[in-house]
């Protein structure tokens, strides 16, 4: 099958860069010490014990699983795309019998293969024995879904990004711009529950929280089985609408390669 | 083995890019006010290519070679025209047609840059789905007539040009393609590797009747491996034929090496003639093809020769004088 092919291409790929990808574990956890300290001086300055509905154990229990599907539904397809665009070995891409968008994200699970150990297995072992996050095996299999969902849209809205190269000379401001925002909405910075009724209101209409948001609360068990399912299908709905518009810009996106990338 | 496979017809292919100065006030300027300029790349060739051949495209630099082999392999849409090939549309049934569709761009590589070609080798054998038996086959008698075992199980990166262009190839016939387009496959290759390279489209095109679409730039090449060539220059073909014809109908001069048995003045008598090169004991002469004949009489008759030999100028100087048309 090629798109497994792809996959096991991906993590070959991923695999000559093992030093460099070790340290991504490092770099989770220390996005979680400094948020252990962030919220201790927070909490211990507020002088209470709970803040928003939040205690400190359940503040410790987001930012983890937050990092974690953070990381784990991380991409650079953006970047991917504007490098063979920039260097034309898009063109490798163009002259195989497959699809492009399933390729690249076949590949991007091979990377993800290695992430899961290199930051999956330690994040997941400081959630259960440290921090004490429990969860029940539906909510957990309900949580596995979604993350897989969060990926596939963080991946195509990345790609949607991405094919801006085929228009635009520099590229990394504009994705600096949007891995910030996205960062943030999606609730990867802080809990989106923190935010004023109001915002988070708007929020909900809004592709963002069903990056990471969503699948967080799916874990901590925030919401019913029923309101996780719905979540579910928002995010396949976000996802269908962002595959419609990556064909949609791919059409028009093709024609350009003769500019930008022969 | 009659049967056209590709079918061009009245291609065409313009690019639109602007221009301008050099310098930090123009490129102020160009923001602005942007002047296009129409690059006719194509300007509508037709032609027909059959099973089983091996095709030069030759012609000067930017005359519209890569060009042709893009839109042919469908990286590029042709702006008129038709074009099939194998039966198909390149662009409408692009999976389709790519399943038996080889392509090399020497200038670009399609190998992944991080991991040894072999990694890319496994990853085609999965996307054009090749049964185990007939890829290790294919990949060991590959490996071993372009005598890179070793090579192909280091990083591209890592790679020198002349390495990667043989693994180059490999990722684009693994599949056994029908239709194979090589754009520039020699380019920056030794002579060892070039001959190994040469043999090896070759034998395919022998044993498995592989077509082969080839541009380049060596003249080495096109005698080693194409009957028939085509010459494009300015956007058209301005000869399609066998390179035995173009150099009959080109060739108007011919030359002639003679040794002297002992040392001699030369003179040309009532024939018209070019001195190239001379020395007391050894010349090289150019003349009018029609009169070799009588020359060569006559110059046994007037001189003491040891040998002499008649030549064909080299095809450079034939393609040469077409190109500067
Ligand atoms: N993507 C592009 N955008 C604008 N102009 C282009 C583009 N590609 C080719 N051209 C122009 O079209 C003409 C034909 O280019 P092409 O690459 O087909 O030449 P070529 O015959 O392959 O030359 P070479 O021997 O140098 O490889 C050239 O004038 C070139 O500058
Ligand atoms: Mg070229």
């Amino acid at each position: 099958m090629r798109y497994i092919a792809a996959i096991k291409l991906g993590l070959k790929e991923i695999l000559a860069y093992r030093f460099e990808v070790s340290f991504w574990g490092i770099i989770a956890l220390m996005h979680l010490a400094v948020w252990y300290f962030v919220w201790s001086a927070v909490f211990g300055y507020a002088g209470t014990t709970v803040i928003r509905g939040f205690t400190f154990q359940q503040m410790m229990g987001y930012y983890i699983a937050s990092i974690a599907v953070d990381h784990f539904t991380f991409t650079d397809v953006d970047q991917d795309i504007t490098e063979s665009v920039r260097t034309g070995t898009l063109f490798k891409d163009i002259i195989r019998p497959f699809n492009i968008f399933l390729t690249y994200i076949s590949q991007n699970v091979g990377y993800k293969i290695l992430v899961a150990i290199t930051q999956g297995i330690p994040l997941a072992l400081i959630a259960i024995f440290v921090v004490g996050i429990k969860t029940t095996p539906i909510h957990f299999v309900l949580f596995m879904v979604s993350l897989a969902l969060a990926f596939l849209l963080k991946f195509s809205f990345a790609y949607l990004f991405g094919m801006a190269a085929f228009w635009l000379t520099k590229t990394g401001g504009l994705f600096r711009i949007k891995n910030g925002v996205q960062k943030f909405l999606a609730g990867a910075v802080m809990p989106l529950s923190l935010f004023p009724a109001g915002a988070q209101a708007v929020f909900a209409f809004l592709p963002f929280q069903y990056m990471t948001f969503v699948s967080v609360q799916i874990l901590l068990q925030k919401y019913t089985i029923a309101e996780s399912i719905i979540k579910i299908l928002i995010q396949i709905l976000w996802i269908v609408i962002f595959y419609a518009i990556v064909s949609y810009v791919w059409q028009k996106a093709r024609k350009r390669f003769e500019v930008v990338g022969t | 083995m009659e049967e056209a496979i590709v079918l061009v017809k009245d291609l065409r292919k313009k690019f639109r890019t602007h221009k301008r100065e050099a310098g930090l006030l123009a490129s102020i300027k160009s923001l602005f006010i942007r002047k296009y300029v129409n690059i006719e790349a194509l300007k509508g060739i037709s032609f027909q290519i059959k099973k089983g051949e091996i095709i030069g495209f030759i012609g000067p630099n930017g005359a519209g070679k890569s060009t042709a082999i893009k839109v042919l392999s469908g990286l590029l849409f042709p702006d008129s025209g038709t074009v099939s090939c194998l039966g198909f549309n390149p662009w409408n049934e692009r999976e389709r047609y790519l399943s038996n569709v080889g392509v090399v761009f020497g200038q670009k590589t399609q190998l992944s840059w991080d991991i040894p070609p072999l990694d890319t080798y496994y990853f085609l054998k999965d996307v054009y789905e090749i049964p185990d038996a007939d890829f290790k086959k294919r990949l060991n008698y590959m490996i071993k007539i372009l005598e890179i075992k070793e090579i192909v199980k280091t990083p591209t990166r890592n790679l020198s040009l002349g390495e990667r262009m043989r693994c180059e190839l490999i990722a684009a016939l693994l599949h056994n393609p029908t239709l194979v387009f090589l754009d520039e496959p020699t380019v920056g290759v030794d002579i060892i590797a070039k001959e190994a390279i040469r043999e090896f489209i070759l034998k395919l095109n022998k044993e498995q009747g592989t077509t082969f679409i080839i541009t380049t730039h060596d003249m080495g090449d096109i005698e080693k491996l194409c009957k028939r060539i085509m010459i494009i220059n300015h956007g058209e073909i301005v000869y399609d034929g066998s390179l035995q014809d173009l150099k009959q109908s080109y060739v108007k001069t011919k030359f002639i090496d003679i040794k002297f048995s002992e040392p001699q003045e030369f003179r040309f008598g009532n024939y018209d003639g070019k001195i190239i090169s001379k020395t007391k004991i050894e010349m090289k002469i150019e003349v009018r093809a029609k009169y070799v004949n009588k020359i060569i009489s006559w110059v046994l008759k007037n001189y003491k020769v040891a040998d002499i030999t008649v030549m064909n100028p080299p095809i450079e100087k034939i393609i040469t004088q077409i190109y500067k048309k």
